[in-house]
């Protein structure tokens, strides 16, 4: 079952009217899980086999940990995770990599569940909060229903044991959480459904993000290339930032206030400002449980800048045992060692830009260098990274382009009216002060959500697939 | 069952569905009904405002799509023109509705875009290239060949591939000879729609299509642009990296039927509100309302010179080269021809462009000896159409200039006597062994490049010499 099917649109409130028939407690939980797990089942009963495996071996190391908070407890916990993203997530690739006939044909035959990384992750981090004695005591199904819990099983957000738990047990929707549950995921389905979809397949065959790096063999100009990465990572943006904002909605349904993913990372003006805005769950995993571990090991400052680039290059294996992924990571790591060293500098010399400058130049430097980044994350292989990077260094090839001219506009429309929005926004907030812009704004806000319906209806004629779901 | 509003909003100290700047009433009961009122506002009046636009956007695309549909069965009609026979009158329909003939001639499939069967002038029931050359052939001989028409509007090569890989690996086989209009606007482009992309889905094709790109990694361009044709990324799967329909790594797909067919069903029902049955119409009346004001800001008129970008351009040659060597290696007998060019100036199409793919697809047939015919000068100029001053439907924003693409029904006589004066005997002599060979039996061994042992070329008054084709232009 898909979030964008309308099996989903009808399994929710089925849930949420049973759910107001349990009583908060230990019969919700049993009714969610039972919900979860009949949700995840839909993709595969093999693939909840796997979940429940690693959900009740993980809950018994999390016991087994709590006995004795040991370093060496904690790696049986991370061993068994590991191996079993190992098995799961990289052999099928690796394996496909080698061809048949390398490996026994059960292991050939291994294909990846879907949403694995994920809540191997969250199983991972409840292991790391108990290494840490933190008040943990879940029962085994309240810990099975973290593991498995609907709306984020499939692709996060990568959420923290401590957070749900006291949610699973008192949680209890508001009129507010209901109202706003649904507006996002009205907004989530309109940026996935019309934004990302227009994006990423264009509105006619031989346009879109996928017909330009995947079609296009060769033969891309520097205008070319550009779109692409500004198409793609819009089209990343709207696809992923839709699903959080359905799947938080979902969740807001029930009462449960799940962590946020996404706050206009496009705004920001560092990179490590980006990190704290994009895909904030799986960032924020990866600083709490890699990366501070791993810099205070040492106290050396290049330590430390390793310890960054190690933890930026595991962000991007945890996408897929590939090259273009680990060098996406080494270079964003890079990148924020470079900024690192750049505030140092200006700390030493104490010479600063005027403010106005620092942040335009700041974002400049960010989005451009960003949106370069996603060419390496995108592209089918390395040697088409360097095709499309050598492009742009042709500056000749500048002059045309090979993209459909309909394509090419629509991706600046697109991105233009994601910063007049995002400008709109802010401005929104300073109007709320005003009563009548206010009420004005109220009235008006059922045209708009009846535009995003009546455009969500028209383009699911297309069958939409989330990227995060591959990984 | 408990409440959703368990805590009241002065409990929880939210303030819930207030809007600013409304004072709350004094008494207790008004006070519940402004508040359920105001709360209701906004999801009622969009479920509503939904609704009501919804039923209107599908009215109106209803009447748009049955006018249409209205004016092509007209054009179904066949007129009593002058000269045709019932024979003759019979055999056109059969081109139109080649599943009610049967399949005991040799199958002639006629490739092209709307050039094939458009004619802006013509009285209902006017014959296009396709049935005019069913006509001409069947009077030379009237069981030799039946033609079946594999055009349709925009069609690229890579379409052309797919459409030629389905008809051929049919049962019974629908393709012995290929005949192929090619127009530079088709270069231009590959996306390839996704209704002929299904086309790819059934598996004898698939398997075709994965066995004929394997065999011809020399066009690697080509390869690349069928690969997401061949291996579609399964929605909803969840595997698209590691399960690209290798047979044995199918787990999770069996499960995952029951989920589909749960939706499919779902999906059925909502067809029932209009607004979803008429989704695929609402988003093409979208794009065509996109084009006309993209023609109207722009200052776009037909004869706006077309860039034709290098890439694709190749890679459509790649393609055509790919659909010749499944053709021959299947004994499919191949004739190109370079489809009508109006010559008057400006043009959308640039001489140099025009130049450069004639000596491009002239080498080509040359390589692997398949016939190319040159029709670039067959129409002349008081044979071609124009837009009318009321045109409407897709071509509305081009009403009353020149069409630089369709030609008169005399035209497509005009053609279909040319193709018969230069390949017809060719296309007789070839149905001789096909129909000898039951159809569909003629499998080949290898879809890999074909040797140099071909014939020699054929040598005709209007094929191009590979020197010449550049100074045509």
């Amino acid at each position: 079952m898909n979030l964008l099917s309308l099996s989903y649109l009808l399994f929710v409130p089925l849930v949420w009217v049973l759910s107001r028939i349990v009583r908060p407690g230990k019969g919700r939980q049993l009714l969610w899980l039972a919900a979860s797990y009949f949700f995840y089942a839909t993709w595969s009963l093999k693939f909840l086999c796997v979940l429940i495996v690693s959900s009740l071996v993980n809950y018994a190391l999390g016991i087994y940990l709590r006995r004795n908070p040991s370093a060496g407890r904690l790696w049986v916990g991370i061993g068994f995770n590991v191996f079993l993203l190992g098995i799961f997530k990289y052999l099928p690739v690796w394996s496909a990599h080698l061809g048949p006939g390398h490996l026994p044909t059960f292991l050939e035959n291994v294909i990846l569940p879907v949403g694995v990384s994920f809540w191997t992750f969250e199983a991972l981090s409840y292991l790391f909060d108990v290494y840490r004695e933190e008040e943990l005591d879940p029962s085994l199904t309240e810990f099975c229903l973290y593991l498995a819990f609907w709306p984020t099983v499939l692709s996060g957000p990568v959420c923290r044991l401590p957070e749900l738990l006291p949610q699973f047990r008192n949680a209890e929707p508001v009129w507010d959480d209901i109202r706003e549950g649904a507006r996002r995921i009205i907004l989530g389905l309109f940026m996935k459904t019309v934004l990302s979809q227009m994006l990423g397949a264009g509105m006619r065959p031989g346009e879109g993000v996928d017909f330009g790096f995947n079609q296009i063999a060769r033969g891309w100009t520097g205008v070319d290339v550009w779109i692409l990465a500004l198409g793609f990572a819009f089209q990343m943006y709207f696809d992923f930032a839709g699903y959080s904002n359905i799947v938080i909605g979902t969740a807001q349904l029930f009462g449960i206030r799940l962590r946020e993913n996404f706050r206009d990372p496009f705004l920001s003006t560092s990179p490590a400002e980006f990190w704290t805005r994009w895909h904030m769950s799986l960032s924020s995993w990866i600083r709490d449980y890699v990366f501070m571990p791993l810099a205070t090991w040492r106290p050396a400052v290049w330590w430390r800048h390793a310890s960054l680039v190690i933890a930026m290059m595991l962000f991007g294996f945890w996408h897929g045992a590939d090259w273009t992924y680990i060098i996406w990571g080494a270079l964003q790591g890079l990148f924020l060692v470079a900024h690192r060293q750049y505030q140092q500098l200006e700390r030493r010399t104490n010479v600063r830009l005027p403010a106005l400058v620092a942040t335009y130049a700041g974002w400049a430097v960010t989005f451009c260098f960003m949106l370069l980044s996603w060419v390496v994350f995108r592209a089918n292989d390395l040697a088409q990274a360097r095709t499309m990077f050598g492009a742009l260094v042709h500056f000749s090839s500048y002059k045309h382009f090979v993209l459909p001219r309909n394509f090419v506009l629509m991706t600046i429309v697109i991105a233009v009216l994601y910063f007049v929005v995002a400008g709109l926004r802010k401005l929104a907030e300073n109007v709320k002060q005003v009563p009548f812009l206010s009420r004005l704004g109220w009235a008006l806000s059922p045209v708009v959500y009846s535009f995003a319906m009546l455009s969500i209806v028209i383009m699911s004629i297309h069958k939409a697939v989330f990227v995060y779901l591959q990984f | 069952m408990a409440s959703p509003e368990v805590r009241t909003p002065k409990e929880t100290g939210e303030v819930t569905g207030k809007v600013p700047g409304i004072s709350t009433p004094a008494s207790a009961s008004s006070q519940t009904w402004l508040l359920v009122l105001r709360r209701a506002y906004v999801p009622v009046l969009a479920v509503l405002l939904t609704v009501l636009v919804g039923n209107w956007l599908a009215a109106v695309t209803e009447r748009n799509v049955e006018e249409k549909t209205e004016q092509l069965n007209e054009r179904e009609a066949i007129a009593s023109i002058p000269g045709l026979s019932p024979a003759d009158v019979a055999e056109t329909q059969a081109v139109l509705h080649p599943a009610a003939a049967p399949v005991k001639r040799t199958q002639l499939l006629y490739l092209g875009d709307s050039q094939v069967f458009s004619r802006p002038d013509a009285p209902p029931g006017a014959l296009n290239t396709a049935q005019w050359l069913q006509v001409l052939l069947s009077r030379q001989d009237d069981q030799a060949v039946r033609v079946r028409i594999g055009a349709s509007p925009g069609t690229d090569i890579p379409e052309m591939l797919l459409k030629t890989v389905a008809a051929t690996e049919q049962q019974p086989r629908q393709a012995d000879i290929i005949v192929a209009d090619i127009a530079l606007a088709e270069l231009r482009d590959l996306g390839v729609r996704s209704e002929i992309a299904s086309l790819a889905g059934a598996p004898e094709v698939n398997s075709a299509l994965r066995s004929l790109i394997a065999a011809n990694p020399d066009l690697a361009d080509a390869d690349k642009t069928l690969g997401p044709v061949v291996d579609p990324q399964e929605p909803d799967s969840g595997e698209q990296k590691t399960d690209q329909s290798s047979s044995g790594k199918t787990s999770g797909k069996v499960e995952e039927r029951l989920a589909d067919r749960m939706e499919d069903a779902l999906q059925r029902k909502a067809e029932g509100w209009s607004l979803f049955a008429q989704r695929e119409n609402l988003v093409a009346l979208g794009l065509l309302r996109y084009a006309q004001w993209e023609h109207r800001l722009l200052h776009i008129t037909s004869d706006t010179r077309i860039p034709t970008p290098t890439a694709p351009y190749r890679t459509n040659l790649q393609v055509l080269d790919l659909l010749i060597r499944y053709a021959q290696s299947h004994n499919i007998h191949v004739i190109l021809f370079f489809g009508p060019v109006r010559d008057r100036q400006p043009n959308p199409d640039a001489p140099s462009d025009l130049a450069r793919m004639h000596r491009d697809v002239t080498a080509l047939c040359e390589r692997h000896s398949v016939t190319c015919l040159d029709y670039s000068h067959a129409v002349p100029e008081a044979l071609w159409a124009d837009y009318s001053a009321n045109q409407r439907g897709a071509f509305a924003m081009m009403a009353g200039q020149h069409d630089f693409y369709h030609y008169t029904e005399e035209a497509h006589k005009t053609l279909a006597e040319k193709i018969v004066g230069d390949a017809g005997a060719e296309i007789l002599l070839w149905s001789g062994p096909a129909k000898s060979n039951p159809a569909g039996s003629n499998r080949a061994r290898s879809t890999q490049a074909p040797p140099a042992q071909r014939r020699p070329p054929q040598t005709r008054s209007n094929q191009l010499p590979v020197n010449q084709a550049g100074g045509q232009q």
